[in-house]
């Protein structure tokens, strides 16, 4: 007898809502020790990727048991990272993408985008991820064009923005609003959030309309990181607005600033980047380039 | 694929059985997979904590105890 056919899509969402769904209550039934593993890096749902890395650094350790001193090899190795200028991580961050990123456009599977997560970590010192809280965008790589800049309270103007007047400002509002009620309550740190924002697809994300509220609000000012792998620049923004819409075939929008950083703001204005959640709880990493090692100044 | 602990309590394979059933791209199936035991250690991490003994669960004693496990 022939199988029933297989809705691997239908299948999918429904195993990402369990996954969600059990991740919830374990976070509800046992919050300390959730963040007790947190803490350590360790995400509860991904328990075997973090005994795969275990493995590997044991076995890692072992090796250079036998050839020198395991701390001096450590050292060694921090020690050249730290002594890297920002030019030299950015090569080191290219050439390394190179072996990971797939050749055409095209979903990451989860163990390119865990080597992804695991050469950010170690080149910037930023534990960026394509899943934060159970939460992901629909793809964690793809084409990023430019954006306009973003009204940020009532009666602004491109003129009143400190750099890339020339790009202009949208008509409409952002998809979370003004930033601030005012210009008087408009914050440096608001306006670092504009500067430095992204728009991201939450519109086609499959529980977006079903979770609205929840998602609207975690969505609200998320911190990401986006790399261009061809040149290794890697910037910190928040998602501030949604979209582009699929037609356009790009996945991701980037603020004047974000876009020149990128070195994106030229010709088409578009490239493909990678764009991973910022787990920093803390807020320790700022907005705008990325260009030491935060675990290492 | 790393081992867990409690893998050899965990029949996981009726379901693999089931998914190569159908013709899905190598992706696909590992995709599907992974959300599987992605649930699977939510599931199993909540039971185990529920068990705990109460009075050890959430003074910090427990988590110097157990938690350290995993990492």
């Amino acid at each position: 007898m022939m199988p029933v056919q297989l809705h691997t899509s239908k299948l999918r969402l429904a195993l990402e809502r369990q996954a969600r769904h059990t991740g919830r209550k374990l976070r509800k039934n046992h919050p300390h020790a959730v963040s007790f593993l947190e803490k350590r890096g360790i995400v509860p749902g991904k328990l075997r990727e973090h005994a795969a890395r275990i493995a590997t650094t044991g076995a890692l350790a072992g090796a250079m048991l036998l050839t020198q001193p395991i701390a001096q090899q450590v050292r060694s190795a921090t020690s050249a990272i730290a002594q890297m200028t920002t030019e030299q991580l950015q090569q080191k961050l290219t050439s390394e993408l190179v072996s990971v990123l797939p050749k055409e456009m095209s979903l990451l599977t989860p163990t390119q985008e865990q080597q992804i997560a695991n050469i950010v970590q170690t080149l910037w010192g930023v534990r960026a991820v394509p899943e934060l809280d159970g939460e992901r965008l629909n793809r964690s790589y793809g084409f990023i064009g430019a954006e306009q800049h973003l009204p940020r309270f009532p009666g602004d103007s491109v003129d009143q923005h400190d750099g890339f007047q020339r790009s202009g400002i949208t008509p409409g509002l952002g998809a979370w609003g003004y930033f601030a009620p005012s210009k008087q309550m408009l914050t440096q740190d608001l306006i670092e959030k504009e500067k430095w924002y992204v728009a991201v697809q939450t519109l086609y994300l499959p529980d977006w309309n079903t979770r609205f509220r929840y998602l609207r609000d975690w969505y609200k000012y998320r911190k990401v990181l986006v790399i261009n792998p061809t040149n290794g620049k890697t910037v910190a923004a928040v998602v501030a607005d949604a979209g582009p819409a699929n037609w356009t075939g790009k996945h991701y929008g980037g603020s004047p600033e974000v876009m020149a950083y990128l070195g994106l703001n030229v010709g088409m204005q578009k490239g493909a980047v990678v764009l991973f959640f910022v787990d920093d709880a803390n807020n320790e990493i700022p907005l705008g380039p990325v260009e030491y090692n935060f675990k290492l100044r | 694929m790393a081992q867990l602990f409690y893998d050899h309590l965990i029949v996981i394979e009726e379901i693999t059985a089931v998914l190569d059933e159908h013709t899905l791209t190598k992706e696909e199936r590992a995709e599907l997979l992974r959300l599987i035991d992605q649930t699977l250690h939510h599931e199993i991490l909540d039971t185990i904590f529920t068990h705990l003994p109460k009075e050890r669960t959430y003074p910090k004693n427990t988590m110097k105890r157990f938690l350290p496990v995993f990492t």
